[in-house]
């Protein structure tokens, strides 16, 4: 034991020349980045919290799996043996995630308002690992939030897909990278705003379009042309179909390397803005 | 002469056409206690900010530690830390795990961490509440966990805003000896404060800062003694004493005078020493004292004289 000395008082600094800190010597952006993702993790693991985000996948599968079933059958899966489930699940897994993604925009500026980021602003420590930290929290969170629509879907709908638990698995792996990936937009607009309320209005302007204006209700076939356009440029749609070709049991080679160079293309543009505007004062 | 650890030159900042700070300059050297005095918005908040990085400078320069705001800003740092209303606990975690997460971003192992935190949390007599969520502390258990954060990486510098507003007298007490002994041990320390007894108490040296200039400079005793006047209140066993004391008085060339309460009289004088003099005039005229009170200048009357000034009288050239 060299590190603290007996003495209950704190330790200072000229006197053995060195400070604590120094003798600590720093730390990895690893181990900054876990700390502070358990950090903004832990208000999602209190008990209500957990139980309400459960409860948001099941009302989502309640309404669209009821409701929008009534209006026929338009959501067309790949292949005419799955069922209308299997078509569903997926396109309520993507949705789950970009909303859960949508999240880190609030929860940054919670934190901007929060003087902890102060204290972190002013320590020897990467901005960019707090913000990191942020996208990974809410990505934590969609994961929970995917496996409950799985094991709702599995319950409720009797969700059971050629793919196999494989596919499935496969399903949740790429909607959070994408999810994930679109966070960093949310979280750009608010280190660029600082104003939840206009982030606010923002998130809700383009996520309300960003999911309808793509292929995970309705088949683009239908849409009038100036909609089929967006959405079949839409980067939820080629998660939409990577994630249904999946859970059929298929392996869509292109189109997950064309979903995954989309979502690394928009982290490499968002999240350098992001860095540069994050700024506490 | 060592370098100061603190160091402000001309420092500039302006929001636009706003101009916060208009030139300022602070030095600190280490092991001293320097007071920020000020109403809100003459500058303390925007001068901690531009010292601890969270802000640039537009003119001017600062070091911390010899390490420049602008270029070195990871260097300064590492020496610094900062409380209350600049940087602030997570109310989510509890007090042990707020402490040990800095700990943590400044690369202690684990056990280091929680050793370091046990070590602040029992300075702070803040043990038994350490697995309470800092949400449920009080103001004063609150304020003692954001001092203790801030001293984790034992930093050379430090930043206190306003570190006793709101807590009880014990409280405040048991912050003034933290802070004299971490100043002692060579800690420089920086704090704004509304409470001049506390400024009066703590510092070594004081800026007044007014609309982002400095308007004074000084020790405690210095600065008082610029401003304001030391009282002898008399009150004479009798009533007719007072004429007689006033006359006594004036004949030596002190100017007293009879209070409207009649039953006494005061008179400035310049020294301590002058003390002396009034009572063996007195003593000397056969003038029997039923009472005698000395009054030193607050810093309140150092703050109010200075700070409603003109700003054509500020100390920096």
């Amino acid at each position: 034991m060299t590190v603290i000395d007996a003495e209950t008082a704190p330790r200072p600094t000229s006197r053995t020349g060195v400070s604590v800190s120094e003798e600590w010597g720093g730390s990895s952006l690893l181990t900054q980045t876990l700390a502070l993702t358990g950090r903004s993790v832990r208000p999602y693991l209190q008990p209500g919290v957990l139980i309400v985000t459960f409860i948001e996948p099941l009302v989502m599968l309640l309404m669209f799996g009821g409701v929008l079933r009534a209006l026929g059958d338009t959501v067309a899966p790949q292949g005419s043996d799955l069922s209308y489930i299997a078509g569903l699940a997926p396109a309520i897994m993507i949705i789950t995630s970009v909303a859960a993604g949508a999240q880190a925009g609030n929860g940054l500026i919670n934190d901007l308002r929060n003087d902890v980021i102060t204290r972190f602003h002013t320590m020897p420590i990467s901005r960019f690992g707090v913000l990191l930290a942020r996208s990974l929290a809410d990505a934590a969170r969609s994961l929970y939030q995917l496996i409950a629509v799985a094991v709702l879907a599995a319950l409720i709908f009797g969700f059971n897909p050629p793919g196999g638990i494989l596919g499935v698995v496969g399903s949740i792996l790429l909607a959070l990278f994408v999810g994930w990936s679109m966070s960093w937009i949310f979280i750009a607009l608010a280190a660029v705003l600082r104003n939840g309320d206009v982030l606010r209005m923002i998130t809700t302007l383009c996520t309300f379009p960003l999911l309808f204006a793509s292929n995970a209700f309705v088949d683009p076939e239908s849409m009038p042309v100036w909609l089929r356009v967006v959405a079949e440029a839409n980067p939820i749609s080629y998660a939409n179909d990577a994630m249904r070709s999946m859970v059929a049991g298929q392996i869509p080679l292109t189109q997950l390397v064309t979903t995954v160079g989309v979502s690394c293309v928009l982290v490499a543009v968002c999240a350098p803005i992001a860095n540069r505007s994050f700024r506490v004062l | 002469m060592a370098k100061p650890m603190i160091q402000a030159v001309g420092v500039v900042k302006s929001f636009g056409d706003v101009k916060a700070l208009n030139g300022v300059d602070v030095s600190v050297p280490e092991g001293s206690i320097h007071g920020l005095l000020g109403h809100n918005g003459a500058g303390k908040t925007t001068l901690v900010h531009i010292l601890s990085t969270l802000l640039p400078p537009t003119g001017g320069s600062a070091s911390i530690c010899g390490y420049d705001v602008t270029a070195d800003a990871e260097a300064v740092r590492r020496c610094i830390g900062l409380t209350g209303q600049f940087a602030s606990v997570d109310e989510q975690l509890n007090g042990r795990e707020n402490l040990v997460l800095v700990a943590r971003l400044l690369g202690a192992s684990r056990r280091q961490a929680v050793a370091r935190a046990n070590e602040l949390l029992e300075l702070f007599e803040l043990t038994d509440a350490a697995t309470r969520p800092v949400l449920q502390y009080s103001g004063g258990m609150r304020r003692r966990l954001d001092i203790a954060a801030s001293l984790v990486g034992g930093p050379r510098v430090i930043f206190l805003d306003e570190p006793t507003t709101g807590l009880d007298p014990n409280a405040r007490i048991g912050v003034w000896e933290t802070i004299e002994r971490l100043a002692k041990d060579g800690t420089a320390v920086l704090l704004t404060t509304q409470y001049l007894e506390e400024a009066d108490r703590l510092c070594d040296q004081i800026t007044v800062l007014s609309a982002g200039s400095v308007v004074a400079g000084g020790n405690p005793a210095e600065l008082k003694a610029e401003v304001g006047q030391r009282l002898v209140t008399v009150t004479p066993a009798s009533e007719s004493g007072v004429r007689d004391a006033v006359d006594a008085l004036e004949k030596a060339g002190i100017r007293a005078t009879p209070q409207e309460s009649g039953t006494a009289l005061s008179a400035p004088v310049a020294a301590a020493s002058d003390l002396a003099v009034v009572v063996r005039l007195l003593s000397d005229a056969d003038i029997e004292i039923a009472e005698l009170a000395f009054s030193e200048p607050t810093l309140d009357d150092v703050y109010l004289t200075l700070t409603h000034e003109p700003a054509a009288k500020p100390v920096s050239a």
